[in-house]
């Protein structure tokens, strides 16, 4: 691993990015010590959906955060004018700050970035200003329902919540990819000394829109999500938010931040090629490229948090591109997407913490549910149970409707010396 | 580091389609045509925009991959198929490719308010439109327009309010600053639709006439552009104004754009603001009475003319100074403000003498 290291890369030269903090919201756990014991277990949160009404749907089975207290949560966002997404995202940032030990004065003495990844942004509060129009007509429409309703709202929420003014912010909508693609631009922020710490990741909240377009295309599993399963019928939507906390191996070692993982690298592409399926060289093109930005060889990746939906589809297809660049003895591959469900934008943010958990605490979650390992998709899934590992290097997938395809290495992180810092 | 350089760009706007009757009707100072708003659900049939005239998407894209598509996706396909007049980019898959980076609000609004309508009003939930669903995901305007022209790098969608056009232009110029595309179409987009009226009205006043359109920038790496460099990108920066202090926060903005540009306030030949609706708006135009004499305030065509243009606002300001005859090395400026807080600077250069290519 240090060899690799030492390539010179688009890296060479530029300043090392580390994670030092994690939030979490999940149909597992809310924090990031409920999240990691739950992973470690294997645990499923599948469950009933409550956020919406779902009679009449074929299942109104989903992934829900629960006993979310967003009054607890939030000290100067205020839930009631403020949609589930945000809260999800402001709260998560929170989490992160906490847990990497900062707090807000460290933030504004410094420039930072703030990127939010979502799928549908506040769309929920789309679907209750429809159903508002439909009884009460235009009154429906009020003076604040242009701000509650706007994508941006999640990345500004973060800044608000922190009360935060020398930062950039934008909320990335590039689908359930863009957890990644906020990290990536966290990455490049960090690294290129446009920023020194960045708030990045994604979340998503449950909605009638989304939920109906997907059970509409049959994608949605009766029971359970299998990702890689023969058996898979599909997905199940979920929500949540992964805010992780980056800032300069520098600045990490200074305060003696403990370091999850170091951000090695990232690839972004687009398929441009069907607005829904995936396509195998693209994506298989998309993890070249994050490997090369990452001065990673394939032999050294230990594990891969794989997009895994479940739908026949997609595991198919990432699975084969995944064995066009690793041959036919790929890592572990795991999909997390079967105890968390679908959560979307949330859906690779949650997926790198994972990542960035195994390398910490040398465990790889298992793939849940699972009954019989599709011969179409012949990888070692680590099924049902998690197993204690050395995880140095993990790749964390993320692909999208419209092929926006990205995937973000993180490795464990040796101090200048050598050492590995735990 | 080189800085980006726009060698292209073009529009589809309240003028009409492509860049040349923009850039006409700003030079002119022309107000844009308003028209009746289509006919769809919650329409108001007095509501007048100033809407693309007679755009329709799949007489504008033709039949093929089109059904059902959003008009916000519509608009900017038509924008991108305009901006690379029918060459489009080849040696996507051996390179780092053609990227893409678009601002929007939120979507079609519209679009996803009529998809939970069908869902809350049909026999069964799920009796939503198959050829809807495509739009349902966020970034479906900058991924079908990918599609269309097969662009195979970087396709990021960003929603920023008001700044999605300074924030798409920022992180266009950060891709290739950073490696990651040859090259990059950056800009925002903006939908008529009725939904968008009533949510607009409600927050701003009815007496808000809504523009629609897309505007997009076609940027290269100084030191390898292929085209004839028309602008060179020297900063963008961008912060949150904290409680309703959008004149002190933009002002720390233009400071730091000016400084990492490194030009002073003296220097700017023309400085564009975004203008928008309530004390967002108000505080910007104080900063540019206390930064800029008034003649570089007015200088370039005003953004208003094209009726309330949200998250398209800061492409056509790129468009307003990219159509504005002059002499090449001018410097100018834009600055956008969003009244959820969002404020921010670009400075340019602009190399073109501002005439029809």
């Amino acid at each position: 691993m240090s060899a690799a290291r030492t390539t010179a890369g688009p890296a060479a030269g530029a300043r090392r990015v580390v994670l030092t903090g994690c939030g979490a919201l999940s149909s597992i756990g809310n924090g990031i010590a409920e999240f990691t014991e739950g992973l470690r277990a294997g645990r499923v949160g599948t469950g009933d959906i409550t956020v919406f009404d779902t009679t009449g749907f074929p299942s109104g089975r989903g992934h829900q955060v629960h006993g979310f207290d967003a009054a607890a949560r939030l000290r100067r966002v205020r839930p009631e004018p403020t949609g589930r997404a945000t809260q999800f995202a402001a709260a998560a940032a929170r989490m992160a700050l906490d847990d990497a030990g900062l707090d807000e004065d460290w933030l504004r003495e410094r420039r930072g970035t703030v990127v939010v990844g979502t799928t549908d942004g506040e769309v929920g509060e789309l679907d209750l200003l429809t159903e508002s129009a439909l009884t009460l007509g235009l009154a429906a429409f009020t003076g604040a329902s242009l701000g509650r309703t706007a994508t941006g709202s999640l990345a500004l929420g973060v800044v608000r919540e922190l009360g935060l003014s020398d930062v950039e912010t934008s909320t990335v909508a590039t689908a359930c990819a863009a957890g990644n693609y906020a990290i990536g631009a966290g990455f490049d922020a960090i690294r290129s000394g446009r920023a020194e710490w960045a708030l990045v990741g994604g979340a998503d909240a449950l909605n009638r829109k989304t939920f109906a377009g997907f059970a509409r295309l049959g994608l949605i599993a009766p029971d359970e999500c299998r990702p890689f399963d023969a058996e898979r019928r599909g997905l199940l939507t979920g929500e949540g938010a992964g805010l992780l906390l980056l800032e300069t191996e520098e600045s990490a070692l200074a305060r003696g931040a403990e370091i999850y993982a170091e951000v090695l690298g990232y690839g972004i592409n687009c398929d441009a090629s069907h607005p829904t399926a995936p396509e195998r060289d693209s994506v298989a093109r998309c993890i070249r490229l994050a490997l090369e930005n990452a001065s990673v060889k394939p032999e050294e990746v230990d594990l891969i948090s794989a997009h895994g939906t479940g739908t026949p589809t997609n595991d198919t297809t990432e699975i084969a591109a995944i064995r066009q660049v690793y041959g036919d003895r790929p890592p572990r591959t795991v999909g997390v997407k079967a105890m968390i469900g679908h959560t979307m934008g949330a859906a690779s943010a949650l997926g790198a913490i994972a990542s960035a958990l195994a390398v910490r605490h040398g465990f790889v979650p298992p793939t849940a549910n699972h009954r019989t390992t599709d011969p179409d998709c012949p990888v070692d899934v680590v099924p049902n149970a998690s197993v204690d590992a050395d995880v140095r290097i993990v790749q964390n997938n993320g692909l999208a409707f419209g092929g926006n395809n990205a995937v973000v290495l993180l490795g464990r992180h040796k101090s200048p010396r050598g050492e590995s810092v735990r | 580091m080189s800085t980006a350089v726009i060698t292209a760009w073009s529009a589809v706007s309240p003028y009409g389609t492509g860049r040349d009757p923009l850039a006409a009707g700003l030079r002119a100072r022309a107000e844009a045509p308003a028209s009746a708003g289509p006919e769809e659900w919650t329409a108001d049939p007095d509501a007048t925009a100033r809407v693309v005239p007679g755009f329709e998407v799949r007489d504008a894209l033709g039949k093929v991959g089109t059904r059902g598509m959003d008009r916000l996706t519509g608009l900017t396909a038509v924008t991108v198929r305009e901006l690379l007049s029918g060459t489009d980019p080849a040696g996507e898959d051996a390179a780092l490719g053609t990227g893409l980076v678009l601002g929007i609000a939120s979507g079609s609004v519209q679009g996803f308010m009529e998809f939970t309508k069908s869902s809350l009003e049909g026999d069964s939930p799920i009796d939503v439109s198959p050829s809807k669903i495509p739009n349902m995901a966020m970034n479906r305007a900058a991924s079908a327009s990918a599609i269309r022209h097969r662009l195979k790098g970087p396709n990021t969608t960003v929603a920023a309010g008001r700044l999605s056009g300074l924030v798409a232009l920022d992180q266009a110029c950060r891709l290739l600053a950073d490696g990651r595309a040859e090259r990059v179409l950056a800009g925002s987009a903006e939908e008529y639709s009725a939904t968008r009226a009533h949510l607009t009205h409600a927050a701003h006043g009815t007496g808000v006439v809504l523009g629609e359109g897309c505007v997009m920038v076609l940027l290269e790496s100084g030191d390898a552009a292929t085209g004839e460099p028309l602008a060179e990108v020297l900063a963008v920066h961008h912060r949150v104004a904290p409680d309703g202090d959008f004149a002190g926060a933009l002002t720390a903005a233009v400071r730091a754009a000016l400084a990492e540009a490194g030009v002073a306030a003296g220097a700017v030949w023309a400085a564009v603001p975004g203008e928008a609706p309530g004390a967002a708006g108000e505080q910007e135009l104080r900063v540019h009475e206390e930064l800029f004499p008034a003649e570089v305030r007015t200088r370039a065509a005003s953004v208003a003319l094209l009726g309330e243009m949200a998250a398209a606002t800061g492409a056509y300001q790129l468009a307003a100074l990219l159509s504005e005859p002059g002499e090449p090395g001018r410097i100018a400026l834009v600055t956008t403000t969003d009244p959820d807080g969002p404020v921010g600077c670009a400075v340019l250069r602009l190399l073109t003498d501002g005439a029809d290519a």
